[in-house]
């Protein structure tokens, strides 16, 4: 099934109004890094700044998130509104073969096979040989990626910032291998990971 | 002459025992660094490289391997093929084919550059001679095999792992002998077609498209933008190296493995590593099969042993350091594979380095580089008090995934780590597992503990990265985040319960562990720090910035040191006995607050010189007009303002003089005060005056701003001793409050997000770095100004600051180590 930008369409419309694509690719943003920056919204949702300011106002207002001084975390009301998202808009995606194929090899291969390679090289104090293999399996979750990017086009958007990250650690800056305060293809890989599950709608395993 | 000319432009190949190693802009750091080998007695399997001169005929021919390029590497092939007894693309009943590996080699080696193909050579029909004269048919399949998901991959611009997934069926009938080697290459063939791609399988045909394809990996957009970004010229091109492939399990007498010249977990000096008889190299990585421990001098091994460990000699000479070399035995004949610097812990860091001064195979200028700032950060890292880790009591083991020891009580939910944390408690964050969503109390905690996940979980790769105490997959516990307990071994443990973990060992403890400075390594770590301090010629001093750290000083050795009278203040309770005299200064009964204020400087003096007991005694007076100050003293806006001037009130610093002096006569050792905030010339004169009417007082200026800084070179010139509050000194030059500048992670999102060019830490302003400059020039400089780096001293700017020519630098008591090494290897660096 094609699902124009994040909303499938529905059989039957939900209760509650659902937020909009925008306010959900901002909230989620908050949900997966648990604490962001506008900056940092601005920068994985692909949104202009006022934009961004705009919707966390607005957000702020309904209580969604709140602002700590510069970083914006979300209140219940915002997780509610962006699992109710999930729930609703991914529904029909959930009951395709073709996604839930594609989660399930993603676990079971290029998910084990990235951790795995991430933590040898984290172990044998920056080998080489592990830092390429790693930086090959990135390479193939661009490309796999791309794969989903026609039924959630949304996710065109961790292709770019496993890119971005990427090219930070060729040129030399290791913390964008794995450092969880940057946006690492470590962070990207397991935001994402979050993010398909939600979607998907399986519980965290580990 | 002109045909020898010609010649030798269109000399593209090389055999590796004839080119010229040191010509890396030519054949590359790989094919070099094996011609080294190879001329110092090294057995490797035969090899010849391709030049850059082809690089660039393959691009002057239209991306397209020369003429004359392809009937040398016949060639070159034919002789590869003589001197390792086997035929390329050709083998008759009995005889096994020659494989070869196809490397890339550049001067530097850079990221998006084809690496390796492997087990170049084989076909249908060679595969199956191959079975015929070696046995062992799923070996050559797989190897087999192997070529192809890496042609694929690098050649071909397919994924490799898909390509294995695709015919993983035909792989196992190929095994299981249902289909020939012929069914497989098509089923091989018909994928490659199928994506769009032209496979070709003729050996021959495959190493020139993989020549080529090494050449044109030199234009990947990861390799351009790495050379952009580094200053690499687009001209330099690659070179190839070609290498035959030897067996490990060619026959009985053959196997492969790894060893290590010196032991990588402790650095002791002995062959340390693991054979695998009758294998090929991969199944060690594996784990497949029980190898023969070569640190063990086992009957029939120890030729091996022996010959190793005369290779590794040799290798350490050549590398200037320990190695770890992977090896394969075919046919009772040694090859060495591949050499490489060899990966250590901090602790064989330390030791190796300086065992390799002291055994003379390299000068201790080279020894300071083959250890790192965070390998002796890490070696000094805090552990469990022995005496106290002997009485506490396990109550559960899990796995150990990120090394170090944290106490700290129990907490179930991230957020409130944090909070509490914030509010200055050690946390242990306690959890069933670790999602992104725990980020932030991961990173405020000291300790993490997890029930389920293993050493790839998040919680694990989150902590080494956060380089933090953690424990995973803890079984044996049951936590219960929403009632804030969990159970171990029948016992409930309750939100705030103290517990203390081991990230290594994986061991959980109940109650607190105090944690000390490590002993094991630190005597070699000093013998190497001595050599060190010899080559960057600098004077450290002992200073302390807080009450935390003139904590620390006791005991802790400084030959120099600099303290804070109010760090002293605060860290021995006195402090409540200054404020109050401090209060008074300006009311009633002047005589008595002016003899309480004498009496406590003395009594802090004494206590400084006792505890410090350092040669060479600088000690800071309070200054009133500081942040500290404000926070410190109930009412501070009510003090009398001329106090808040450096020289406004001389009823508050003569009284701090005459106790200083009186402690100083006392304990018969010179002290030398300085006086902050100031910013003129004039006001040294007067403090010089003053301080100097005291019997045992020289007098010198903490430069804390930058107006100060200005005046520097003249203060300097009469004659000051002076020291250099970089932190402050950075504070006043960017105008940030002291909260924003030293919580650092503020700072630090801040400078994250791009809007600021640089870090105010680590890096001078160039008006900053011209004053600077000026006082490093003048005269005395190197004797008389002291740099003190700060509590989080910044490694970019200390080797910054020694390169003005800055020799004076003052340390937190914890991190004299660090900054010794870095400046001894700054002075190498600029040697």
């Amino acid at each position: 099934m094609m699902v124009s930008g994040n909303r499938a369409s529905m059989e039957s419309p939900p209760v509650a109004p659902l937020i909009d694509d925008d306010t959900f690719d901002v909230l989620n943003a908050i949900y997966l890094h648990k604490m962001a920056t506008p900056q940092h919204v601005v920068e994985v949702a692909e949104l202009a700044e006022p934009e961004v300011e705009g919707i966390l106002k607005r957000q702020q207002g309904e209580e969604a998130v709140i602002d700590l001084g510069g970083s914006f975390v979300l209140d219940e009301k915002g997780t509610a509104k962006v699992l109710a998202f999930y729930r609703e808009v991914y529904a029909p995606l959930r009951a395709q073969a073709g996604v839930i194929a594609w989660y399930d090899k993603f676990e079971t291969s290029l998910n084990q096979q990235f951790i795995k390679a991430v933590s040898d090289w984290q172990t044998s104090a920056g080998d080489d040989r592990a830092r390429e293999k790693m930086t090959k399996l990135v390479e193939r979750m661009i490309r796999t990626l791309r794969q989903l990017a026609t039924d959630v086009s949304r996710y065109e958007k961790y292709a770019k910032r496993f890119e971005r990250a990427m090219a930070r650690a060729d040129r030399g800056d290791d913390d964008f291998v794995c450092k969880p305060t940057v946006d690492s293809m470590h962070n990207i890989w397991f935001e994402f990971h979050e993010d398909i599950l939600a979607l998907i709608g399986r519980p965290r395993d580990v | 002459m002109s045909e020898v000319l010609e010649t030798t432009a269109a000399c593209f190949v090389w055999d590796i025992r004839e080119l010229d190693p040191s010509d890396g802009r030519r054949f590359g750091g790989k094919a070099t660094g094996l011609a080294r080998m190879v001329a110092a007695g090294i057995p490797a399997p035969p090899a010849f490289a391709i030049g850059t001169d082809a690089f660039h005929a393959f691009h002057a021919n239209g991306r397209r391997l020369p003429g004359a390029l392809r009937r040398q590497v016949d060639e070159a092939m034919a002789a590869l093929g003589a001197q390792a007894g086997r035929r390329f693309g050709v083998a008759g009943d009995g005889e096994l084919p020659l494989l070869v590996s196809v490397r890339s080699g550049a001067q530097v080696s850079m990221p998006g550059m084809m690496d390796t193909v492997l087990n170049l050579g084989l076909d249908a029909k060679l595969a199956a001679k191959m079975i015929a004269g070696a046995g062992a048919r799923e070996f050559v399949i797989d190897s087999w095999l192997r070529f192809w998901k890496m042609y694929a991959e690098i050649v071909l611009g397919l994924d490799g792992e898909v390509l294995a997934e695709e015919i993983a069926p035909q792989r196992a009938a190929a095994i299981a002998g249902r289909i020939d080697l012929e069914a497989l290459e098509a089923a091989i063939v018909a994928y490659v077609a199928a994506q769009g791609e032209d496979a070709s399988t003729d050996p021959r045909a495959q190493l020139d498209q993989t020549i080529s394809a090494v050449f044109a990996s030199w234009d990947s957009p990861r390799a351009k933008a790495y050379r952009l970004h580094h200053g690499i010229a687009e001209e330099l091109g690659t070179a190839v190296t070609v290498q035959a492939m030897v067996f490990g399990n060619a026959d009985d007498n053959s196997g492969s493995g790894v060893a290590f010249s010196r032991n990588p977990n402790d650095g002791d000096p002995a062959l340390y590593g693991e054979y695998l008889a009758g294998r090929q190299g991969e199944d060690i990585v594996s784990g497949a099969k029980t190898p023969i421990d070569l640190s063990r001098c086992e009957g029939a091994y120890a030729d091996l042993r022996a010959k190793l460990d005369e290779h590794a000699r040799t290798l350490e000479r050549l590398y200037g350091d320990a190695v770890d070399i992977e090896f394969t035995v075919e046919s009772g004949r040694l090859y060495l594979l591949q050499v490489r610097p060899a990966k250590r812990t901090a602790e064989a860091a330390v030791r190796i380095a300086a065992d390799l001064v002291e055994e003379g195979l390299v000068d201790p200028a080279a020894g300071l580089k083959r250890v790192s700032a965070e390998q002796v950060k890490r070696l000094l890292r805090p552990v469990f008090d022995p005496a106290k880790l002997a009485g506490a009591r396990s109550i559960a083991k899990g796995i150990g995934s990120s090394p170090g020891q944290a106490s700290g009580v129990a907490i179930f939910d991230s957020d409130r780590a944090a909070e509490r944390v914030a509010a200055g408690e050690a946390v242990i964050l306690v959890r069933p597992t670790t999602s992104p969503l725990d980020i932030r109390g991961m990173i405020a905690a000291g300790g993490i503990l997890t029930a389920r996940g293993g050493a790839l979980s998040h919680a694990a790769v989150v902590s080494r990265a956060l380089d933090k105490p953690c424990i995973v997959g803890c079984e044996t516990i049951e936590i219960n985040p929403n009632e804030k307990v969990f159970v171990a071994g029948g016992k409930r443990y309750c939100e705030g319960d103290w517990i203390a973990i081991d990230g290594a060992s994986g061991l959980v403890y109940e109650g607190a562990i105090d944690l000390i400075a490590p002993v094991q390594g630190a005597r070699r770590l000093s013998r190497l720090l001595e050599k060190a301090d010899a080559l960057s010629r600098a004077t450290i001093f002992t200073v302390t910035h807080n009450g935390g750290e003139a904590a620390q000083i006791e005991g802790a050795g400084a030959a120099r040191a600099m303290i804070g009278m109010t760090d002293f203040a605060l860290a021995t309770g006195s402090i409540a006995a200054l404020i109050d005299c401090v209060s008074r200064i300006g009311r009633a009964n002047a005589a008595t607050t002016e003899s309480g204020l004498a009496e406590i400087a003395r009594t802090l003096a004494t206590r400084i010189l006792e505890c410090a007991e350092a040669q060479i005694n600088h000690i800071r007076l309070p200054r009133l007009a500081s942040e500290r100050a404000r926070s410190l003293i109930p009412d501070w806006s009510d003090l009398d303002p001329r106090l808040f001037l450096p020289l406004g009130s001389p009823a508050f610093y003569r009284p701090l003089l005459h106790g200083l002096s009186q402690a100083s006569l006392d304990r018969d050792a010179p002290v030398t005060v300085f006086l902050g905030g100031v910013t003129d010339v004039g006001e040294w004169r007067r403090f010089h005056d003053e301080a100097e009417a005291f019997p045992n007082l020289a007098a010198g200026v903490t430069v804390q701003n930058v107006a100060c800084l200005d005046a520097a070179p003249a203060m300097l010139a009469e004659g000051a001793t002076l020291w250099l509050d970089m932190d402050e000194i950075l504070l006043s030059a960017h105008g940030l409050t002291p909260e924003h500048y030293l919580v650092a992670t503020a700072l630090d999102d801040y400078v994250q997000q791009g809007l600021m060019s640089a870090h105010p830490r680590g890096s001078l302003k160039p008006f900053l770095a011209s004053l600077l400059n000026k006082l490093a020039n003048a005269s005395g400089a190197a004797e008389r100004v002291g740099v003190d780096c700060g509590a989080g001293c910044d490694l970019g700017l200390l080797r910054a600051l020694y390169g003005e020519g800055f020799r004076t630098f003052g340390v937190s008591p914890g991190n004299r180590e660090v900054v010794c090494l870095v400046l001894g290897q700054e002075a190498v660096f600029n040697l």
